[in-house]
């Protein structure tokens, strides 16, 4: 102890200090822990759990010892004899205790009493029960996998078919061959032409092969390749060609072919052409074969009342006669006639290149101003001059405007903007001075001015006479015609655009006008279908917003007319009522009178049946039952849904198919041999199960079933397999390519 | 020369078109010519009213009412005929009218009534208002040979047939009809058909089996085709 490290000796110094202090606790321990083994219970799990807190909950086998109490783990441990006796070493009837004990301990010599039938049955049962459904189990597979297919055909398995090759045949033993077959025998196996089981290729390729290098082979082949491919092209060209039964195609094509030839070979040639040419009008000429005396000209010609193409056909015919008939003339007078044509073209367009005109037309929103413009308006009373005639000055100041300011007008602009201006919340007046503010002529400029001049009089005196509008406006106009007059004869063409700007800069007059009537008729107007078909767009707020400023602007008449513009399409609920209508009234039955004219009075071209007759013939139709939506304003039910024929249409578009057409086609197409090939008619009649006659049908193998599903997963595993190895060496080409 | 001198272009015809000429000139020719529209037939009668009256027997009556409305469409819209059924007397009355073209359709009605009457079908009936030379002949089978109790029976059975068969192979090949009433045929075809029919029936009636006088009748009839 002395010696050594003096760390060591501090070390065992601290810890004989510690034995010294621990030694009565140790010796307690021990002790304690002696009893315990002695009892049976288990220290060392005892100490790893003492600090544990166990939740106990009540139970009904609490013993005052917690011997019968639950260890940690939760399994219970029972205490045994032998255990007990450990303590009672010193004990001095040792022996007595040990016969007892020994009585105790020995084995049970009598049979339990047997459970009672059915007990003993059921647990026979289930363990039976058990057994079976674990054998059965592995047929699920199986049982699923046939339930799935599409066709089954039974027996399942079938004897295996090969044909009988001529080396089995000769391998048979013990059977001596005939000179015959042995001659045929000598010949397969001598010859290098023979294909050999273990090779690609027989001898003579291969000596073909080792003849030839690789690169003139490659080279032949690809020549060959071309040749036939160009081969078929040929062929199937042609081949499509004289599939065509257009006569038209056929003769143009000959056509063509001609004039190929014409200026493949020499003139002569060509010559010939136009002689045949020749030959071809003299024979037009003498016969009448495309006029219209023949046969069916003269039907086409009764048929042409009722059928337009019989009309057409036989314009054609005759067209196809002059055509024949007329001279080629010489090239000069041709070209003379081409530019003619060209002119009038060029004509043509010149009066239809305006697509903004036509368009104007077509739109309605348009129309009425190109209706201002040419002044067919209606004359408006005198409550109600202001838009119009903002609309026709207006329109004069465009001519000039045009030029300067920009020609893109788009189709769609007045339509936009009207939307827009509908759509922002400050319709002021001021929105429509912003719509008059676009361009930056002289001319605008002066609009401008008097509008403002305008609009100052409106706000200032707060009743201002139309008339006095009128005035301003008239004042305008005739500052503006002076000019317009001038710039009118060159801006022709832009007359158009100037049309659309005009009816954006007329639109917010209009407007205003029109939603002053608004605001009135949102008061008066408590009808469904009036209120639907106006109210949406323009909204009340908008409405009282510029209510106060311009009811002296509008009539009610104009208000309407751009309403009516305005919502031309939106009167949904009366067109509703009125189709309703319409289907109810188809669906009442009907008052007939069985009346016979002639039966017992005369009865003739202009007579009809006495009135008493027809009365007394009369058949009044059985009321039916009030229909489903009679008291549903906004239904229509149809009953005469058939249930038997709804139950076999389907609702929605079944899954492959993406539009309707696509399936009425598909369930259209019968599935009769007749109009199928016989293959597709036999897998769409095809049976899910399907016997051989007169084959037994055995039961299914489970060797063979089972063993078949085995050899399909692992089918499918190689699969996997041969899939993993080709990636891997795609990976493997991958990376040497990179490297 | 080249190919394009060689290519034929179209020129507008300076002619005035053929057929539009000639179809003027026909117009004009056609409004020169004097126009004299044939008489309404209530004039060719005279002024006065023409009644035809066709009497219907009990056993036609019903048929006649089922169908009365096919009867008389044709009869007043194509013949322009007043028509009407006198239930007192039981008569078919067919008179003529202003409208009246030809004095030739109340024949023709009257004719048709009475094809019905006699139990030819409507359609069958409406063949002699369409076409003009088809004819309605009647006789009975006592008028061929005297016969009496079963021989008659028998003779009527004969031009029958089993199930009509006999009546209706004389029918085709003769193309006429044929109404087998009691004792009373009637027969509605052309003139030369009718006599064929006749023919056939007549020998029936007489005694010769069928199968000969199909013979007969089909030897006749190609006779007459190939004459055609």
């Amino acid at each position: 102890m002395t010696k050594g490290n003096p760390q060591e000796y501090v070390k065992q110094l601290k810890e004989e200090v510690n034995d010294i202090e621990l030694s009565d606790h140790e010796l307690d321990d021990d002790k304690h822990t002696e009893l315990l083994s002695s009892i049976g219970v288990n220290v060392d799990v005892d100490k790893k759990h003492k600090n544990k807190q166990v939740r106990t909950e009540a139970s009904r086998d609490v013993s005052v010892f917690s011997l019968l109490g639950a260890s940690g783990d939760g399994t219970q441990k029972k205490v045994n004899l032998n255990q007990l006796l450990k303590g009672v070493k010193e004990s001095a009837n040792v022996n007595v205790l040990k016969k007892q004990l020994s009585r105790v301990n020995r084995p049970q010599r009598h049979l339990e009493a047997p459970l009672p039938k059915p007990v003993a049955e059921r647990l026979q049962r289930k363990v039976e029960y058990q057994k079976t459904s674990e054998k059965l189990a592995k047929w699920d597979p199986v049982v699923q996998s046939h339930r799935k297919a599409d066709h089954i055909s039974f027996p399942l398995t079938q004897p295996p078919l090969y044909i009988k090759t001529v080396d089995k045949q000769l391998s048979r033993k013990g059977k001596k061959l005939t000179p015959l077959e042995e001659e045929i025998y000598a010949l397969l196996r001598g010859n290098k032409c023979v294909e050999r089981p273990d090779h690609d290729l027989t001898l003579q390729e291969e000596e073909i092969l080792a003849s030839v290098s690789l690169e003139e082979a490659q080279e032949r082949r690809a020549e060959l390749q071309k040749h036939r491919a160009l081969m078929s092209y040929h062929e199937s060209k042609s081949k499509r060609q004289k599939k065509i039964k257009s006569k038209k195609y056929h003769r143009m094509l000959r056509k063509r072919k001609m004039k190929e030839d014409a200026t493949k070979e020499d003139d002569d040639e060509a010559e010939d052409a136009v002689k045949r040419a020749e030959r071809m009008r003299a024979e037009e000429r003498a016969s009448l074969r495309h006029r219209t005396g023949s046969k069916w000209a003269r039907s086409r010609a009764i048929m042409a009342k009722h059928d337009k193409d019989s009309k057409e056909l036989l314009n054609e015919q005759l067209q196809k006669h002059r055509e024949l008939v007329t001279k080629p003339l010489p090239d000069s007078v041709e070209s003379d006639d081409g530019v003619d044509t060209n002119v009038n073209a060029n004509g043509e367009d010149n009066l239809y290149s305006s697509e903004n005109f036509e368009i104007a037309s077509s739109n309605p929103w348009l129309r009425t101003n190109v209706e201002n413009k040419n002044g067919k308006q209606i004359v408006e009373n005198g409550g109600d001059p202001v838009g119009n005639k903002e609309t026709a000055s207006d329109n004069n100041e465009e001519h000039k405007m045009d030029s300067e300011c920009e020609n893109e007008s788009n189709l769609d602009e007045p339509k936009q903007k009207l939307r827009k201006w509908l759509s922002s919340e400050d319709t002021d007046l001021d929105v429509s001075k912003h719509a008059l503010d676009i361009s930056s002529s002289d001319a605008m400029v002066k609009f401008k001015e008097a509008y403002d001049k305008l609009q100052h009089e409106i706000s200032s005196e707060k009743k201002t006479a139309p008339d006095r509008a009128e005035n301003v406006f008239q004042d305008l106009k005739e500052e503006t015609i002076e000019e317009d007059k001038e710039m009118q004869d060159g801006l022709n063409e832009q007359c158009n655009n100037a049309e659309y700007d005009v009816t954006v800069r007329s639109q917010p007059l209009q407007i205003l006008s029109r939603s002053s009537g608004e605001s009135k008729s949102m008061k008066v107007d408590t009808d469904a279908t009036k209120s639907f078909s106006s109210a949406t767009k323009v909204s009340e707020q908008e409405a009282e917003f510029v209510a106060e400023e311009d009811l002296e602007m509008g009539s009610e008449a104009r208000q309407q007319m751009t309403i009516e513009q305005a919502f031309a399409d939106d009167d949904v609920v009366a067109e509703f009522a009125k189709s309703k209508r319409e289907i109810v009234e188809e669906g009442k039955p009907k008052v007939v009178s069985l009346a016979l004219p002639g039966w017992g009075e005369w009865g003739g071209v202009g007579i009809n049946p006495s009135k008493r007759k027809r009365r007394r013939f009369r058949v009044k139709p059985v009321p039916m039952k009030p229909r489903l939506d009679q008291k549903l304003g906004h239904v229509i039910i149809n009953e005469k849904r058939d249930v038997h024929i709804a139950k076999h249409q389907v609702n929605d578009i079944p899954f492959p198919y993406t539009n309707k057409e696509q399936f009425e086609r598909t369930v259209a197409q019968p599935i009769g041999s007749t109009w199928n090939t016989q293959s597709a008619f036999n897998s769409f009649v095809k049976p899910k199960v399907d016997t051989v006659m007169g084959s037994i049908i055995p039961p299914m193998n489970s060797d063979e079933a089972l063993g078949e599903l085995k050899k399909a997963s692992k089918w499918k595993e190689d699969r996997k397999k041969l899939k993993r190895k080709h990636e891997h060496k795609n990976k493997l080409e991958k990376l040497k390519m990179f490297l | 020369m080249s190919g394009e001198e060689n290519e034929f272009k179209t020129v507008k015809a300076k002619k005035r078109k053929s057929t539009d000429k000639l179809m003027d000139s026909m117009d004009i020719g056609a409004a020169k010519r004097p126009n004299f529209p044939p008489l309404s037939a209530e004039k060719s009668a005279s002024g006065q009213k023409n009644l035809r009256r066709i009497p219907v027997p009990a056993n036609r009556y019903t048929p006649l009412k089922e169908n009365w409305m096919k009867l008389y469409t044709p009869i007043v819209e194509h013949l322009k005929l007043q028509v009407r059924f006198n239930l007192k007397t039981r008569n078919v009355e067919i008179q003529t009218c202003k409208e009246t073209v030809e004095i030739s359709a109340l024949q023709k009605a009257a004719d048709f009534i009475k094809a019905f009457v006699l139990g030819f079908s409507v359609d069958d009936a409406l063949a002699l208002v369409r076409l003009d030379d088809l004819f309605l002949e009647s006789f009975k089978v006592t008028d061929v040979k005297r016969l009496k109790g079963d021989h008659l029976s028998r003779a009527i059975g004969r031009v029958a047939g089993s199930g009509g068969r006999t009546k209706f192979t004389i029918e085709n090949v003769t193309k006429t009809r044929i109404v087998l009433a009691d004792i009373n045929v009637h027969i509605l075809g052309s003139y030369q058909n009718i006599r064929l029919a006749r023919n056939a029936i007549c020998n029936l009636i007489l005694g010769s089996p069928p199968s000969k006088v199909y013979g007969n009748m089909r030897a006749v009839a190609s006779r007459t085709v190939e004459q055609l």
